[in-house]
């Protein structure tokens, strides 16, 4: 039997290396706010938004505003990868932020294009991705790709710099608002991904303790000993670079043992016998129990042998089975009583998707069990049939996969079919 | 004799990266060809990014017609010189890889005076001779192609 096992050479991707420039759409003539109507206004310009973005440049839907709070194609996104360092994403080349149908370059011939620039460990990935099996999408290539898919598309003459504070709906349109801000939208699509996840508050009173940070902020640069709290990739990363910055690192799981996986740890709901499992007629409850087994954190295989070594080496203890019981000063406090102590503590505990909670009332987001209440056929919000939701929010109805780019997809084509026909049902009412 | 080995062999990742992408170019449709002939100057990559930008109106200072009819003009100028270059051949390889080799190699006979990308684009062209071609016949009466 032949293993296939990743190779570590990936986690040292180049980033940022010099990716040519072609020419650039032309944006000259956007005004410098947004105008007051528009058919569709998109809020957050990362992969989902794109997404959104390109399927209805397709369908025929032109009339189309983003709204960013980076005012870039997914600035946030590769801030919060650059943030940790990290070189690839996990996610396969066959998915990406195009939208199923209407796929004009696949981020796979993309990369082949570019074969010159990458590096003979990506070429590999991708030669592995047409065999079929497993691979992953290097950083670089992902950005240079959301730069094309958005300027042909024209987002960048569509996308505005704003944060968008409140969305009032009514049967005919809905009011999107924030500073400097002020469009009135036929329709309107969420795509806000993922927040960070705060610690518990039983983990201290008050303000946050000095020495604490979580891992998108940045660690002091003289810590010379550091607390890694978390399980999933993100951690891994925090690790390696604190191993690489020549720290000793405390790392505390709550898990018995770090769990290790070649591909994404929600592949198995790329597919639509996945999606089945969740949407239609299975029970809530079953799909709250699928999500809480099958969203677990977990690192890909090529961290492995590094973290072995250097736990073989003393550089690294893992404090495995380790809940959390408190955090105070640069230290937390185990539920076995023991205390792991740093020169600062970073948090990695996951994300949770922003449902729109805070844009729209509490009543019209519909929040059960931290998911919004959508129309499964349209990802529109049943209390808001104007408002749609695209990326994280919708996992409820397409399973762990609605947060990555794949899920996505899926999310676009239904909801920019809704979008598309409503818009041109009104084109007919006034022809 | 030796046990059958079952490792998965992967093809080389050391192929010059025009030949990837003359790979990439043979499997597009000629109009995309035709309008990256018109538009190829020195890298290829750019003219094939610079065709999805007009297929997507995305330009305001060209159309792809435009760039098609550049790319019949320059297919017309250089069709006669690659066809005394590389005669018909007899058995067409079925190797993709071989079959660019060949066709760059057709080009590089030919003594075309042009720049890399547009080297890159003729290759591929004259690969789906029969149908660039067509294209460039229909232009003459310029259904699909003028505006």
């Amino acid at each position: 039997m032949t293993r296939f096992l990743p190779d570590p050479g990936l986690l040292d991707s180049p980033r940022h290396r010099d990716w040519p420039r072609y020419p650039a759409a032309a944006t000259a003539d956007r005004a410098p706010a947004p105008p007051a109507a528009a058919d569709v206004v998109i809020v957050g310009a990362g992969p989902a938004g794109l997404a959104v973005a390109a399927a209805l440049w397709h369908l025929g839907v032109s009339d189309v505003v983003v709204l960013d709070r980076d005012g870039r194609p997914a600035g946030r996104f590769l801030d919060r990868v650059d943030r940790l360092d990290q070189r690839v994403l996990r996610s396969p080349y066959e998915h990406h932020p195009g939208v199923e149908g209407y796929r004009d370059c696949e981020l796979r011939d993309f990369a082949r294009m570019h074969w010159g620039l990458l590096t003979p460990v990506e070429r590999r990935e991708i030669r592995m991705s047409q065999a079929g099996h497993r691979s992953v999408v290097p950083v670089d290539v992902f950005e240079a790709y959301c730069r094309h898919t958005a300027a042909i598309h024209g987002v960048p003459a569509r996308l505005w710099r704003a944060e968008v504070s409140s969305l009032t709906a009514s049967a005919e349109a809905v009011s999107v608002r924030g500073p400097g801000v002020d469009v009135t939208a036929r329709y309107v699509v969420l795509c806000q991904g993922e927040q960070r996840r705060d610690a518990p508050a039983s983990w201290w009173s008050g303000e946050r303790p000095a020495g604490v940070g979580y891992w998108d902020e940045p660690v002091p640069a003289d810590a010379a000993r550091e607390v890694v709290v978390g399980a999933g990739l993100t951690a891994a990363h925090l690790v390696q670079n604190a191993l690489g910055r020549g720290s000793r690192v405390d790392w505390v799981l709550r898990e018995e043992s770090e769990r290790y996986q070649c591909s994404d740890v929600n592949a198995s709901f790329f597919r639509a016998e996945g999606r089945a499992r969740f949407g239609g007629v299975v029970p809530w409850d079953d799909r709250l129990a699928l999500m809480g087994r099958e969203r677990r954190a977990s690192v890909m295989f090529e961290f492995r042998p590094l973290l072995q070594q250097a736990e073989a080496g003393g550089r690294l203890t893992v404090h495995r089975g380790a809940p959390v019981e408190s955090v105070a000063g640069s230290a937390v406090v185990l539920a076995n009583g023991r205390r792991v102590a740093g020169d600062h503590v970073t948090l990695a505990l996951g994300t949770v998707p922003a449902i729109g909670s805070g844009l729209l009332p509490d009543d019209v987001v519909g929040a059960r069990d931290g998911w919004p209440d959508l129309d499964e056929r349209t990802l529109a919000y049943r209390g808001a049939p104007r408002v749609f939701a695209a990326g994280a929010a919708t996992c409820m109805v397409l399973g762990p996969a609605g947060r990555n780019i794949d899920g996505h997809r899926v999310a676009t084509a239904r909801v920019a079919a809704a979008v598309a026909a409503g818009v041109a049902d009104r084109a007919v009412a006034h022809a | 004799m030796p046990e059958y080995d079952t490792v998965f062999s992967l093809p080389s990742v050391d192929e010059d990266p025009d030949t990837e992408l003359g790979v990439l170019l043979m499997g597009l449709g000629p109009e995309r060809l035709l309008a990256g002939l018109g538009v190829a100057d020195a890298d290829p990559v750019s003219a094939f990014l610079l065709v999805d930008q007009l297929r997507h109106d995305a330009r305001p200072d060209l159309t792809m017609a435009a760039a098609m009819r550049d790319g019949v003009t320059r297919w017309q100028a250089a069709r006669p010189r690659l066809a005394a270059a590389d005669p018909e051949p007899g058995v067409r390889s079925a190797a993709l890889r071989r079959l660019w080799a060949v066709a760059l190699r057709a080009v590089g006979n030919a003594g075309l005076s042009c720049g890399h990308g547009e080297r890159v684009f003729l290759a591929a062209c004259w690969l789906r001779r029969a149908e660039i071609d067509r294209l460039s016949e229909a232009d003459r009466g310029a259904p699909g192609i003028a505006p």
